[in-house]
């Protein structure tokens, strides 16, 4: 027995969570124009992971470019597999892999598939029992409710890192310490505080990505998140090293920015009062003409009240006579 | 005579209605202090807005400007962005308006109701003014008043050069006529009157009240058959009408033709016994000359009123001014339509881009969802929502306690408010309508207490003043507004 449905109004969510509810076992397929991709669950937990736009294990990429395992060892590694025996079991047999290591980048790339299904609009999922699991699958233990609170997170906040993301080939530079008082302020985390330890000035933002452990996604928000709190800035390569006088004029430039939105609203309002001088003072309420009209009703009132012309209301009538 | 009369009988309240002067005081006041309420509802309520929104937008602030200003810059550049309508010497209103357009992309969807509504009221907030307006002068124009007191046996003399005046300057009136015909006739000129009269059905000629003036005119005259005549087009015209029938008897008696005075009498008789009873006892002294004429109906009157006149539009536009100014009444539709393009314009901007507080957790977010009721939540949350309550234990015991600290602050917060001013809170918590709800009772004491419920004053004093008792009636609303406020805060079950 299948089930199917589209990713429009968060179906997918649902249907981890039916998985994870019910400890299903079964391929969990997801369809979309960018690609398609596998989630293998076992008694509710996600077992294995596979996306038909992988050329290669996207782990190779992190393990080598973060600088965690070697080229060559790698390449050898691959060289030596065998039916029963993949690169990975090699690394870890010849102890240049641990398995904590590989996991959490394991981890990496679930939550960076994770993100892209659940900002996927468009598309369809079908869960299949039984599992199908082919040679490229990644083989991985999590509990999806976790990954997807993470990644939920991440998509909350996504518009906003994504529009102030710098190029990935910048460098970036700390310039300032940072302290208690700036954490609390700033309210950073301690995935902040890791990727702010991480940088020296040497590495670009797409090093620190690779060497952080962390996803892509979650590393630009800290960075996005460090620069608001003015404590790193980022260069691009041919400026980096007078990045120390730039830094210092960044901090002067930036502590002029807080003056003159000070004097441009001081300007601003009194500009606004010089224009609208002559009325600005004179209020709305009341209104004479109004005033003037209740008066006049408020007169004649009292003109009827003491000529004594009161409308008697029990003794009046509502008919004229004419004699 | 002139205190206030205690708890009225329900006669005195009908005949208040007879009376023109005491209908249009009352039923302007009802109006002006419904308007006034209404105005403070949606000031109030932008306040509200201002107190629930400004965290968002200060943090969209700080990441458009993306300099460490402090949380006092940016709190006076919003000060001065809320307050930008005051350098223009713009009315309440306009503040109201320009705080909805500035808050509308933050707002849930009971509260963009809300702002939909009050866009309407601003569209049609010219005709508004024109009927506040014809209530505010309703002395003072198209010599209401002079007829009234004509009728009525109280007008002076001034008030009858008035109406000669005004007949003599706008001679497709039909109405002073018709007075200045009585007039006329009480002095004995039967002549004057008939030819007023002729000339006021020439204007207006399915106006029975006119032929019944004319057929006593006539009688007047001894001109017997042609008051008959006028008479039966009366009839023909409302066949109800006790008076008709009742002056038709009396001319037939007056002709001899007993059969058709009785005839006519027992028609009279039959609409209306107590009234036709109340004809014979007054006319008892002078049976034999006794006419009824018939008065100026109220809603004629108020009719009258609201018909544009100089002064009317000069008290409308001062009124309008006085919730808007800036601009003439006349473009209010125009500024009703600009305010909706605007929203349109806004619609189309991705919500993505905005802040918005997760009513469940209250962690600022972009993306997020909302609730089956409208209210925003963060992705988290949405799916907290999704998940049945039986596996919660297992899943993100952080996340719920988070929320649930974030409950009781709010709860907490929300009832303090809700005591600094009624329904505050409830908008403050999202709970909108109760809110709304809470907002215009608490405008509608206020203008009760302040104003004791007169704005217009009745030009022929009814010996009536209810002022104390609808401040205590202001006063008592109030009370309860409090007492509900502090016994259902709107963070409690049930509200």
């Amino acid at each position: 027995m299948s089930l199917v449905g589209t990713l429009k109004g968060f179906g997918v969510t649902e249907i981890f969570q039916l998985i994870n509810q019910q400890m299903k076992t079964g391929t969990l397929v997801v369809n979309a124009p960018r690609a398609k991709i596998s989630i293998f669950f076992s008694d509710g937990y996600i077992r294995g992971i596979y996306s038909d736009s992988w050329d290669a294990d996207p782990r190779v990429k992190i393990l080598v470019d973060g600088g965690f395992v070697k080229h060559k060892d790698l390449e050898v590694a691959k060289g030596g597999e065998k039916e029963s025996l993949n690169w990975v079991d090699i690394l870890i047999a010849q102890n240049k892999l641990s398995k904590a290591l590989l996991d959490k980048i394991t981890n990496v790339v679930l939550r960076d598939l994770f993100f892209d299904i659940l900002r996927w609009g468009e598309g369809n999922y079908r869960f299949e029992e039984g599992v199908n699991a082919s040679r490229e699958m990644i083989e991985c233990n999590a509990q999806a409710e976790n990954i997807m609170l993470d990644t939920l997170r991440s998509i909350d906040e996504w518009p906003l890192v994504e529009q102030k993301v710098p190029p990935l080939d910048y460098y970036p530079v700390v310039i300032m310490p940072v302290t208690e008082g700036i954490v609390q302020k700033f309210k950073l985390t301690d995935k902040d505080i890791r990727i702010y330890d991480l940088i020296d000035g040497n590495k670009t933002i797409d090093t620190l990505i690779n060497e952080s452990l962390e996803t892509r996604h979650d590393v630009l928000s800290s960075i996005v998140r460090l620069m608001d709190a003015f404590l790193i800035e980022v260069f691009p390569k041919e400026t980096i090293k007078g990045s120390d006088r730039f830094s210092k004029m960044q901090t002067v430039f930036a502590g002029l920015k807080k003056v003159f939105a000070y004097i441009l609203l001081l300007v601003t309002v009194v500009a606004l009062v010089y224009i609208s001088r002559p009325g600005l003072y004179v209020p709305l309420w009341p209104n004479p003409v109004v005033t003037q009209y209740i008066y006049a009703q408020k007169e004649i009132a009292n003109n009827f009240k003491y000529s004594k012309q009161a409308i008697p209301l029990l003794h009046s009538d509502k008919d004229n006579y004419n004699h | 005579m002139y205190s206030t009369a205690g708890i009225l009988p329900i006669g005195y309240i009908k005949r208040l209605f007879d009376l023109w002067p005491c209908s249009s005081a009352v039923l302007g006041d009802v109006y002006l202090s419904v308007v006034l309420a209404t105005i403070l509802l949606f000031t109030l309520i932008g306040i509200c807005f201002i107190v629930k929104y400004t965290s968002h937008i200060r943090n969209d602030l700080k990441n458009i400007i993306s300099a460490d200003l402090s949380n006092l810059a940016l709190n006076l550049w919003i000060g001065f962005i809320l307050m930008l309508p005051y350098f223009f010497r713009a009315g309440v209103l306009w503040f109201v308006l320009w705080w909805f357009l500035v808050f509308w992309v933050y707002l849930a969807k009971a509260e963009k109701k809300l702002v939909m509504i009050f866009i309407f009221l601003v569209f049609i907030s010219g005709w508004i003014a024109h009927v506040g307006g014809g209530f505010v002068t309703y002395g003072t124009t198209h010599v209401d008043k002079e007829i009234y007191l004509t009728e009525n046996n109280m007008a002076k003399p001034k008030d009858v050069i008035a109406l000669t005046s005004w007949i003599a300057s706008h001679p497709d009136d039909a109405e002073p006529m018709n007075t200045m015909a009585l007039v006329e006739k009480r002095r004995g000129n039967f002549t004057h009157a008939v030819d007023l009269l002729k000339h006021a059905l020439d204007l207006e000629p399915t106006n029975a009240r006119f032929y019944n003036n004319l057929a006593i005119a006539l009688a007047g005259m001894s001109r017997y058959q042609e008051a008959i005549t006028a008479l039966k087009d009366a009839i023909a015209l409302n066949r109800h009408s006790v008076i008709y029938h009742y002056n038709m008897s009396r001319i037939y008696q007056k002709t001899y033709n007993l059969y058709d005075a009785d005839k006519e009498f027992g028609l009279a008789s039959k609409i209306d016994p107590m009234r036709v009873s109340a004809f014979l006892s007054r006319g008892d002294k002078d049976i034999e000359h006794t006419f009824i004429e018939e008065r100026i109906p109220v809603g004629r009157l108020i009719y009258r009123e609201m018909t544009p006149s100089e002064d009317l539009s000069r008290a409308s536009e001062a009124l309008w001014a006085m919730g808007f100014g800036l601009l003439k009444k006349v473009y209010a539709p125009l500024i009703g339509m600009v305010a909706c393009i605007v929203i349109l314009i806004l619609e189309h901007i991705p919500r993505e881009r905005f802040t918005k507080r997760c009513s469940r957790c209250g962690r600022l977010y972009y993306v997020g969802s909302s609730s089956s009721h409208g209210h925003s939540l963060c992705l988290q949350c949405h799916w907290l929502d999704m998940k049945s309550k039986k596996k919660l234990e297992n899943v993100l015991t952080q996340k719920i306690s988070e929320v649930k600290k974030y409950r009781l602050l709010m709860s907490a917060y929300t009832a303090r408010l809700e005591l600094a001013m009624p329904g505050l809170g409830s908008i403050v918590g999202d709970r909108t309508s109760i809110g709304v709800t809470r907002i215009y009772m608490l405008g509608l004491s206020l203008v009760l207490i302040i104003t004791g419920g007169q704005f217009v004053y009745s030009l022929v004093p009814s010996g009536l003043d209810v002022r104390p008792a609808i401040r205590m009636l202001g006063m008592f609303i109030l009370g309860v507004l409090y007492w509900r406020a502090y016994s259902m805060p709107p963070g409690a079950k049930g509200v």
